[in-house]
């Protein structure tokens, strides 16, 4: 339970890399989406529990079938690797590489380690003491959300009420074929049709 | 994390574990006592036994995307809604007006959408 949190991070970050180093767009696009649900859990374990689940409704949702529908746009058909093959040659390369990897990673992780202590370890202790010093209420994350962002920063909610009504026109503009034919039913031509026109040959014969 | 929210989350890290771990058991001992003799032949496609005339995909219809992007747009518009509508009675009424503004908004945006078409599927 105390290195649950680090397993996550570590998971992310092997996820995406996987994004990158995967042999199949739709395995990356797939690697992509362990990621964003990564996240998403990792935002739980601070007490966000409205952000992990909106980071999963809207990245994995949303984002990432996107991502999806350009994959299968592109139609990719080879499975390539970034590797190449092994040789005695690219072995030196690669071993450089992952050893200048290794010593960025042990330095970020030196520095946050001292910076931000409790970013690796998570204790239920950490927490309560972290809690208690900033005297925080007993609310949800969904509450605390609400009356802040819908008090203090109203000013951004139209604001993103017109960049998504750009999307919206944009999207339609672009992909909307706009001089199509199209076969519709005119409603009040049908609902004005009266029976004379149906019961006239059956009246006639009998 | 506090005692009460670390068991409500406890009950669901559970089932996830569960899952998980089910799921890994069925597809490790499916890999492990089958027996697998790869071939291109078998993976290659079949029409009748001559070589293939083209493609066996259709080009991609760019409607599916109009239609996701169409479908993100609305979903954040709930987004914003949700943590509106929980902390409503602590609100002033400015926020009332804006959430107004905001939904008046999306929905001359979602008119449009109507008369020019992209709701059809022709």
């Amino acid at each position: 339970m105390k290195y649950l949190h680090l397993i996550l991070c570590m998971l992310m970050v092997i996820c995406s890399l996987l994004v990158v180093f995967s042999a199949n767009p739709v395995e990356s696009v797939l690697f992509l989406i362990l990621t964003f649900f990564n996240a998403g859990t990792i935002l739980f374990f601070f007490n966000l529990e409205f952000f992990g689940l909106i980071f999963i409704i809207i990245y994995v949702g949303a984002i990432a079938v996107l991502f999806l529908f350009v994959i299968m746009m592109l139609n990719i058909k080879l499975h390539s690797s970034i590797f190449g093959a092994f040789t005695f040659k690219n072995s030196l390369m690669y071993a450089i590489s992952f050893f200048l990897v290794y010593i960025l990673l042990l330095n970020l992780y030196l520095y946050f380690s001292i910076s931000m202590p409790t970013l690796f370890v998570m204790t239920p202790t950490d927490t309560q003491n972290v809690l208690l010093n900033s005297r925080l209420d007993n609310l949800t994350n969904i509450e605390v959300f609400g009356q802040v962002f819908y008090n203090y920063y109203l000013v951004y909610l139209p604001l993103a009420g017109f960049i998504l009504l750009i999307a919206l026109v944009g999207v339609i503009v672009l992909t909307l074929q706009f001089n199509k034919i199209k076969k519709v039913q005119i409603d009040s031509k049908q609902l004005s049709r009266t029976d004379n026109f149906v019961t006239f040959f059956y009246n006639k014969n009998n | 994390m506090t005692n009460l929210f670390y068991l409500e989350s406890v009950k669901i890290g559970i089932l996830l574990l569960f899952s998980i771990v089910l799921a890994s058991i069925i597809i490790f001992l499916s890999y492990t006592f089958s027996t697998s003799s790869p071939d291109s032949e078998k993976v290659s496609a079949y029409e009748c036994g001559f070589d293939p005339y083209e493609d066996a995909r259709n080009v991609f219809d760019v409607r599916f995307y109009l239609v996701a992007i169409l479908f993100i747009i609305f979903d954040l518009e709930a987004v914003f809604f949700f943590p509106w509508c929980i902390s409503l009675s602590y609100l002033s009424i400015e926020s009332l007006w804006a959430m107004v503004d905001f939904v008046v908004e999306l929905f001359a945006g979602y008119i449009y959408a109507w008369e020019a078409g992209a709701l059809d599927w022709e």
